[in-house]
């Protein structure tokens, strides 16, 4: 539970830092921009047994969206919590459920096999794509001692 | 100086009882103008009674005195005896009324015990109107509109086990529902209804977590406002054209999202809380 707890974070809406939607921008690293696509993220490691933990995502949109969910998603670890190094990078070319078509609401989560014995961690890149327009936010999880 | 006048006043003297005797020479002690020889004669009497040895026998005057407090005595206990009964009847009624009150009301009220009664009656009072005079508790909490898109975004918050206000009961008449979702999640449930108005959509959203929550609340934009209305404060964002209301209660997380006038979206809130007897 108190892991659970730990690996809870809430974000709350999105604000517009760019008034004009990212076309497909690159990849940025956590909180680099947001847009105005998004109004609800929640993102969270969550531990289902002794050598697996999930990644959970979850976002609501502004508006009804093409496409929305996550673009990317990086487990990471470390033994001093300084220095990350990333295990594993889920991308939706592999695991479809990371992005929902024609939607409002997305929450999923990809499972990852740990090693005891280190912090680990999540990057997510939240996705959402309206016509030809695409908005990203990126966040990482609160580290967890697994 | 009447008493000279009176040829039976040593008579009525001699029945005099002692204290009266001695209040009579005190009064005449203080007068103005101090009678002597009644001073001496009342003197004399109260000498002659305390040479006077001691008899258990009672004088005539002495005992018509003593009849007189006898009677007044009797009269006294007749009188204290009347309202001993009287409390003795007030017992017994304030003792069946006890009974009553202990036992009877609250098997009527549908409580154990009166305490219990009690309670629930304050209960009642202090979720039945708070602060603002608004109802609005669990237990009052009755859905109330004739919109069927709206019933059905409760009927499925129900049924995830939200027992808080949490769906609007009113949105403007152009929001027409286009879907409602069940979706879970290791830490919560979620409801999550679609509303479009042609143009955009809105959403309501209903998170419960069954237990307690426990969560930090990180935002990158400042709240717009915090708006209380029943007890519950809803932190409101706005993102361009589009208003978030979020609020929380012990175990639940609902979001609005929707594009509207900012006196729409207080209505819209209000509306959440609105019941039969409004």
């Amino acid at each position: 539970m108190k892991r659970f707890l730990k690996g809870i974070c809430l974000v709350l809406t999105m604000s517009l830092l760019l008034s004009v939607p990212v076309m497909a921008a690159p990849q940025q690293e956590a909180g680099t921009y947001s847009s105005s696509y998004f109004a609800v993220l929640d993102y969270y490691l969550w531990l289902i047994s002794d050598t697996q933990v999930q990644v959970w995502f979850d976002v609501i949109a502004v508006d009804g969206m093409d496409q929305l969910g996550a673009s990317v998603i990086k487990v990471q670890r470390s033994s001093d919590r300084t220095n990350w190094e990333t295990m594993q990078t889920y991308t939706p070319e592999d695991n479809p459920q990371m992005l929902c078509p024609d939607t409002t609401m997305h929450a999923d989560c990809v499972t990852y096999t740990y090693t005891s014995g280190y912090y680990y961690r999540a990057f997510v890149t939240f996705y959402a794509k309206d016509g030809r327009n695409i908005g990203k936010y990126s966040v990482y999880t609160a580290d967890m001692w697994l | 100086m009447q008493w000279k006048n009176n040829p039976d006043f040593r008579d009525e003297l001699r029945n005099m009882p002692t204290a009266q005797v001695r209040e009579l020479l005190r009064e005449e002690a203080r007068a103005e103008e101090p009678d002597g020889d009644l001073i001496r004669l009342l003197t004399d009497t109260l000498e002659e009674r305390e040479q006077r040895p001691q008899s258990k026998e009672l004088t005539a005057g002495e005992e018509a005195v003593w009849a007189r407090y006898k009677s007044s005595k009797e009269e006294a206990v007749r009188r204290r005896s009347g309202k001993l009964k009287r409390r003795i009847v007030q017992a017994v009624a304030a003792a069946a009324a006890a009974c009553i009150l202990l036992f009877a009301v609250p098997r009527a009220a549908n409580a154990s015990n009166f305490f219990e009664m009690i309670a629930r009656w304050t209960e009642d009072l202090f979720e039945l109107f708070n602060s603002e005079g608004q109802r609005g508790s669990k237990a009052e909490y009755i859905f109330q509109t004739d919109n069927e898109d709206l019933r059905q975004v409760y009927d499925a918050v129900v049924r995830i086990g939200v027992t808080d206000p949490a769906v609007p009961m009113w949105l403007p008449e152009s929001c027409k529902l286009i879907e409602v979702k069940e979706t879970p999640a290791p830490k919560r449930s979620r409801v999550h209804a679609r509303f479009s108005n042609g143009v955009r959509e809105a959403t309501v959203t209903v998170d419960f977590y069954g237990a307690e929550i426990a969560y930090d609340i990180l935002k990158d934009k400042e709240i717009y406002s915090d708006y209380e209305y029943n007890g519950t404060v809803h932190h409101i964002i706005k993102n361009e054209d589009v208003w978030t209301v979020i609020w929380t209660t012990d175990t639940m997380v609902a979001y609005i999202i929707i594009e509207c006038p900012e006196d729409t979206l207080y209505q819209i809130i209000d509306s959440i809380y609105t019941t039969e007897a409004d």
